[in-house]
């Protein structure tokens, strides 16, 4: 924390890197750069194929969304995946294989959201 | 040396606090995030051909960690992970294809001349992360 090259930082390198000179990638934190952090997450159990809403608030832009099965299979369209609705207060969980699973959703969005 | 910040009620100097800092770990951490709606153009029988287009940002001198996901009106929803929500079943669930360089996105990489009926639009949602991918 201090100033540098004439403005006023606040930065915190990772280990390895020195925070007066570290990469983008070097830094989790820096005065000028935004992180993400977890806005809601959850399980939802699965009997067989289909689809479970959960409501979303506070959110004024797209979120960043990881899905994860507890069958260590990958998200994909044919297997199991997610949507939100166009204003961002509904995330659909979709279990599109009609097998028993328990799919895990994370939902991250900006520091200024939600 | 390091920082810790650990929620309340843990002691940030023992091993098994809850931390909302660490400096141990890493962050998501986001490099441009937004949204580009891509006209197309009409092929004279309801369909519609979208370009190559670019997305540029300042260069990071690496390939960073990305989301894409397409979107065809208003009110279509987004797909997680970065599928697009056409509804044309020729297309429904084909990705639209992007390539990532240190200085921008590729969106409909390979100008693969996407042709989808009335859908005079795409539009593409994007989050570039100041981590690396590789």
């Amino acid at each position: 924390m201090g100033f540098l090259n004439g403005g006023f930082v606040a930065r915190v390198s990772r280990p390895g890197f020195d925070v007066k000179s570290a990469p983008d990638y070097g830094y989790l934190f820096r005065e000028d750069t935004a992180s993400i952090r977890p806005v809601t997450s959850g399980s939802i159990p699965f009997g067989g194929a289909g689809s479970i809403a959960v409501a979303l608030s506070g959110l004024t832009d797209a979120p960043f969304v990881i899905l994860k099965s507890n069958d260590s299979s990958v998200p994909s369209l044919d297997n199991y995946y997610a949507k939100i609705n166009a204003t961002f207060t509904t995330l659909t969980v979709v279990n599109v294989r009609g097998i028993a699973r328990t799919l895990s959703y994370f939902v991250f969005g900006p520091m200024n959201q939600a | 040396m390091g920082l810790w910040v650990s929620y309340p009620g843990y002691d940030a100097s023992t091993e098994g606090a809850k931390f909302i800092l660490s400096s141990d770990l890493d962050y998501l951490k986001i490099h441009v995030q937004g949204k580009l709606r891509i006209n197309g153009t009409n092929n004279g029988d309801g369909t519609y051909i979208y370009n190559e287009t670019d997305v540029p940002f300042p260069d990071l001198g690496y390939i960073p960690l990305t989301y894409v996901s397409f979107r065809w009106s208003n009110t279509a929803e987004l797909y997680y992970p970065g599928f697009t929500s056409v509804s044309n079943p020729t297309y429904d669930g084909n990705p639209v294809p992007y390539a990532v360089e240190s200085n921008k996105l590729i969106l409909i990489y390979g100008n693969s001349a996407w042709s989808m009926a009335n859908m005079p639009w795409i539009e593409a949602y994007y989050m570039v992360f100041k981590n690396r991918a590789v």
